[in-house]
């Protein structure tokens, strides 16, 4: 079309009239509000962690890193066992209670049986000492004792092996300890961090908050707008509409039309001619 | 609109909403504008409840348990520990009162049934006091002894086995046990969480009440917004143009027309030949159809069509009007 062609304008109301009073001093209203912005929040938003809950996990922490009393002896007495030490006998435990045994009985029969033995028939002018059954039991403690321990050295080996198989049924449960312990201080860890993390969580929000203060104050008034978006539509459409050029050539055809059939009456000889020019100026000037 | 006088305007609306919903439409932007500029009085009642003394309670009691934990746990804990320690291997203090009363049966049949009947035994053959009789109270003191190594095994070899045999068993508890203080800091901490918490929701209703004054003033002037929103659409109405040719087209249409008009008119009334004439006759046919070809009666015109001079009076031939 280029400069030639024309143009129409399309414009659609959506909202009624009557309305636009309402619309006005809501756009107005906004604005103000908008330019007045919203205040900071100045108070704390992030709880303090509690002294029990500091002390929680110190505490967590400590085990984490040391164990239990009990279960570190129960992991020394399980490889005790394992190692075998309780089947000798060598144990001072054991030993006490074999010695215990022993010298009890030595001094029982020495003190309360020994000395009951003997018959010697007294007669006059015999004044020996002697006492042949008391020498009989001489060795009698120390043989039995002998006997004695070498049971027990026996029967403590038997009974000790099976306290060996029995600390295998603990081995895992107190193998896994350590791992135990290691989660333990590996959650007071995340303890602490969650926590920590919660803060920083916290003054993020915050900055983004008061960053986003601004913003909301301006689409306070960027809402009010957003309501009219619709209630107006402008469409601009081109239409054609004949070049100068064309209408000069339509002018000067239709002129010289006329020019000729007048001439041919006429005898004029230019009515042509100017029938064209006429038509061409009147051609344009309709293009305007 | 091109030139000023080519178009012009027409508008059609589309009343979407009825006639007798307008008068509504009206009251509720009146009232909502009005609604909308009402003071905003904030909540003055209690939004976050206080806590309860049962639940303060509560949690002064889990940390009261938290933190010294509980004298079962501890005496099991302590006993526990001596067990594996082997404090408790040798020590019962019973057993020495034990033995020394089996001694004392012992010796008590030693001396009174045993000791005697064998006296009795050598006296009824004269050999009291010779070395057979010494030789069989030797004999008895052995057997004496052999009964008295059984009351020891019996007596201290038996506790000792029993309590090494408590003392594996034990293995059975220390893990219970040995993972109390683990749960006593767990509910340290807990305590310190719970007491956390509800610090947590008093800020946050702190934030929430504060939150809800600030954005008052928004809502209340949005009471007006929804009614303007709630409009939109309701009724449109629509500006169009239309095209119409300018007046100097009309003008020129008009006169090429008049001029066109007139030049015919004139023609019909002077009817003189045309210098142009001769383009569209023929010597040897004056009476020339259409199209330079001959117009015959049998043949008026070779389109069927009457001959040009005979109706319209154009070009100049044999035949005219009238």
């Amino acid at each position: 079309m280029g400069s030639k062609s024309g143009q129409s304008t399309t414009t659609v109301k959506n909202l009624p009239l009557y309305a636009e009073p309402f619309v006005k001093d809501y756009l107005l209203r906004a604005s103000e509000l908008s330019k007045t912005g919203l205040s900071k929040y100045t108070e704390p938003t992030y709880a303090d962690q509690q002294q029990e809950e500091k002390d929680g996990i110190n505490r967590l922490a400590t085990r984490g890193k040391n164990g239990s009393p009990e279960i570190d002896k129960s992991i020394d007495y399980i490889e005790n066992l394992l190692d075998g030490e309780y089947l000798t006998g060598a144990r001072a435990e054991f030993t006490t209670m074999v010695s215990t045994i022993s010298t009890n009985n030595t001094q029982s029969f020495l003190n309360d049986i020994k000395s009951r033995l003997g018959a010697k028939v007294l007669l006059m002018g015999d004044l020996s000492n002697e006492n042949h059954s008391q020498d009989l039991v001489a060795n009698t403690t120390t043989r039995y004792i002998n006997r004695l321990n070498a049971e027990l050295f026996k029967n403590n080996y038997d009974i000790e092996r099976k306290h060996q198989t029995f600390g295998l049924d603990y081995g895992i449960p107190f193998a896994s300890q350590d791992v135990k312990d290691a989660e333990v201080l590996r959650v007071a860890g995340l303890y602490a961090r969650e926590y920590q993390q919660g803060s920083y969580i916290d003054l993020y929000s915050r900055f983004y908050e008061n960053e986003a203060l601004i913003v909301r104050s301006l689409d306070i008034l960027g809402n009010a707008i957003r309501s009219m978006v619709g209630t107006q539509s402008s469409k601009t459409e081109p239409y054609y509409r004949p070049s100068p050029v064309g209408s000069i050539m339509g002018g000067a055809m239709a002129g010289a039309g006329i020019g000729a059939t007048y001439g041919s009456y006429s005898g004029n000889p230019y009515a042509i001619g100017i029938g064209a020019a006429v038509g061409a100026i009147a051609g344009y000037a309709s293009s305007r | 609109m091109g030139g000023g006088s080519g178009a012009s305007n027409s508008v059609v609306e589309q009343n979407l909403l009825p006639a007798y919903a307008q008068t509504y439409v009206k009251d509720y932007l009146a009232r909502s504008q009005t609604l909308s500029k009402t003071g905003y009085q904030t909540y003055q009642g209690l939004t976050y409840a206080a806590q309860d003394q049962n639940e303060v309670d509560g949690i002064a009691a889990l940390k009261t348990r938290a933190t010294n934990g509980h004298p079962i746990i501890t005496k099991g804990e302590q006993l526990l520990r001596d067990i594996l320690d082997g404090n408790k291997l040798n020590i019962n203090p019973k057993l020495n009162d034990s033995y020394s009363k089996k001694l004392e049966t012992l010796i008590q049949q030693f001396e009174e049934e045993e000791l005697p009947r064998l006296d009795q035994k050598y006296n009824l053959v004269n050999g009291y006091g010779s070395d057979a009789h010494q030789a069989d109270q030797a004999k008895l003191a052995e057997n004496l002894m052999a009964r008295l190594t059984e009351v020891g095994a019996q007596l201290y070899y038996n506790d000792y086995v029993t309590e090494r045999g408590r003392q594996s068993e034990s293995l059975g508890y220390t893990i219970q046990y040995g993972t109390q203080d683990v749960i006593n800091a767990e509910l340290l901490k807990q305590v310190g969480l719970y007491i956390r918490e509800y610090q947590q929701g008093s800020l946050e209703d702190a934030y929430k009440k504060w939150m809800d004054e600030q954005v008052a003033i928004t809502r209340r002037l949005e009471y007006a917004g929804n009614s303007i929103r709630a409009m939109v659409g309701a009724q449109s109405q629509t500006v169009e143009p239309y095209y119409r040719p300018s007046t100097m087209s009309q003008i020129a249409g008009f006169a090429f027309a008049g001029a066109g008009l007139a030049t015919s008119i004139y023609s019909n009334m002077n009817p003189k030949i045309s210098p142009y004439a001769p383009l569209y006759t023929s010597p040897t046919n004056p009476n020339p159809g259409p199209f330079g070809m001959p117009a015959t009666s049998q043949n008026p015109s070779p389109l069927g069509m009457p001959s040009i001079n005979s109706s319209y009076g154009l070009g100049g031939g044999g035949e005219t009007n009238g």
